[in-house]
């Protein structure tokens, strides 16, 4: 064999290593066989960076997106939006802490006495609760509540964030949820509420909800939810429009750990990155309020989102008097 | 509705007067016109690749743009649209799960991180300019066949068992048609060797 012939074979050698390794994770002895193989001499080392190097630029040619659109298109495999449940084991030991951490009554309490449980859950992630009733809740970053069992009812307050509720099937006790002006029923379904500024938002994902309106000036305002729909009220116990439908995939996405926007008003959005921040971001000026945003990106994505986002809307974020306002660019 | 067809719903932007010597301002305004142009077809093309994810297309996006807006310059980027798209397809590939551990395992033999990083260099691309024109040719003389097991393996990071299942050729075939297509590639580049 002469020397280009080994030359020539050496370099065959290493594309075919290239080929194996990008194949799959590369075990043991493949990684062994390869290191063996690699260090027998420089020429093949030298062999190998070279066909590394065009695998890596086959990732830099111009017409990337025209190649690509050569390909089928990649098979849609959707779930239904639904409580990850991968999350809720990486959250149980966090969720366990909470509640006992939390619990401000004392444990050795008669057992006629009630216990009141108070929650606050932390920024920054989703926190999943499991509550005394076997019920699950999740919330998105910030949110404040207590439960507690009284007479035959589940109750739980709810003061401030975004909860999603998957009650526990139980028809003697019905689970009840008290939130800014509003008496939520359900006997056993999933659903979402969120408080924001004086509003409540509830979205029905799966079975029935009633919602009472409790303005006491006004003749009882009830509405059944249906799987699918969802329904505004405000503070002071008032039903805000008619019934509508919502998209539970955006709507719900935090679930899965994302946020996703769709035309949505700034206001909206920050409300929900405010939630997951230490200190929140405020609007003044009205029209910024209503601008509308279409984007989305996981939980832990929010800051790089809000980069994207002041980036394109020609937006900043200013420190004023402690506060962080997002203004105009000037 | 599909989201990368119905973005973006941007207001009118306030135009803001800068100075034309001000390269970042200059760069600042780059990205955000290639955003304003690009971020829907950009999002339908990776959905395309990878469905719904992982990756997710709007995360790759999303990092896309972020990596652009954090580049020293891209004064020597000739078409910024190709740099975008090969900035986001290279996100993409370096996130399936796999293609890390090669990387990672190549890193340490070759005792070279830019295995690992594969960051995009616009000044790196301009040097290799005849190198990739010449690669570019080659790939276009594939056969459709070889091309498209290329492209699954180095764009979508696709395994054989991978392509298998989805194109219903054999084990085999995929192993010797992307051989002999790497082999026809490393044809076209220039000599350089010792």
């Amino acid at each position: 064999m002469t020397a280009h012939d080994n030359q020539v074979a050496i370099e065959a050698e290493a594309r075919a290593w290239l080929i194996k390794l990008f194949n799959d994770s590369p075990d043991e002895q493949l990684k062994a066989e390869f290191s063996h193989w690699l260090n027998r001499s420089d020429k093949h080392r030298q062999a190998f960076i070279r066909s590394e190097k065009l695998w890596r630029q086959l990732g830099l040619l111009d017409n990337l997106a025209e190649l690509s659109d050569m390909l089928p298109p990649q098979p849609i495999q959707r779930s239904k939006p639904s409580i990850n449940v991968s999350a809720w084991l990486g959250m149980a030991a966090a969720a366990i802490l909470l509640v006992t951490g939390i619990n401000w009554q004392h444990k050795t309490l008669p057992v006629s006495q009630q216990v009141v449980q108070q929650f606050q859950t932390p920024e920054h992630t989703n926190t999943a609760i499991t509550l005394s009733d076997g019920s699950r809740l999740v919330s998105a970053g910030q949110a404040r509540f207590s439960f507690e069992r009284k007479d035959n009812e589940r109750y739980l307050a709810m003061q401030s964030g975004t909860l999603y509720f998957d009650i526990a099937h139980d028809v003697a006790h019905p689970f009840v949820i008290s939130s800014a002006g509003s008496r939520i029923q359900v006997v056993g379904t999933e659903f979402e509420i969120s408080l924001q500024d004086d509003q409540m938002r509830l979205s029905v994902h799966e079975g029935l909800v009633q919602l009472s309106a409790l303005d006491t000036s006004r003749a009882e305002q009830v509405v059944m939810l249906a799987a699918g729909q969802q329904q505004l009220a405000n503070s002071e116990g008032r039903l805000l429009g008619e019934v509508r439908q919502f998209d539970s995939k955006s709507t719900l996405a935090w679930l899965q750990g994302r946020l996703s926007y769709d035309g949505t008003p700034l206001a909206q959005v920050m409300a929900e990155i405010n939630r997951y921040r230490t200190t929140p971001i405020e609007i003044e000026d009205p029209e910024l309020a209503v601008l509308q945003i279409t984007t989305s990106c996981r939980l832990d994505q929010i800051e790089q989102m809000l980069s994207g986002l002041l980036l394109a809307h020609d937006l900043r974020l200013v420190q004023q008097s402690g506060r962080t306002l997002i203004q105009q660019s000037e | 509705m599909n989201k990368a067809e119905s973005f973006p719903t941007f207001p009118s932007v306030k135009v803001t007067t800068f100075s034309a010597d001000n390269p970042k301002l200059r760069q600042r305004r780059l990205v955000e016109k290639l955003y304003h142009q690009y971020w829907p077809e950009l999002c339908a093309r990776l959905r395309h690749l990878y469905g719904e994810g992982p990756p997710d297309p709007q995360d790759i996006a999303q990092e896309a743009f972020t990596r652009l807006s954090q580049l020293d310059s891209l004064n020597h980027v000739l078409n910024p649209k190709a740099f975008l798209y090969k900035v986001a397809f290279n996100i993409g590939h370096k996130s399936v799960g796999h293609i890390i551990k090669t990387r990672e395992f190549l890193a340490e033999q070759l005792e070279d991180d830019n295995v690992l990083l594969n960051d995009l260099c616009p000044e790196q691309l301009l040097a290799q300019a005849q190198q990739m024109e010449a690669l570019q040719r080659a790939v276009a003389e594939l056969s459709d066949k070889q091309r498209e097991i290329l492209l699954r393996c180095r764009i979508k990071g696709q395994t054989y068992a991978q392509i298998a299942e989805q194109t219903g050729w054999s084990l085999a075939d995929i192993s010797r048609q992307l051989t002999s297509a790497l082999a026809q590639l490393a044809a076209s580049q220039p000599q350089d060797r010792d």
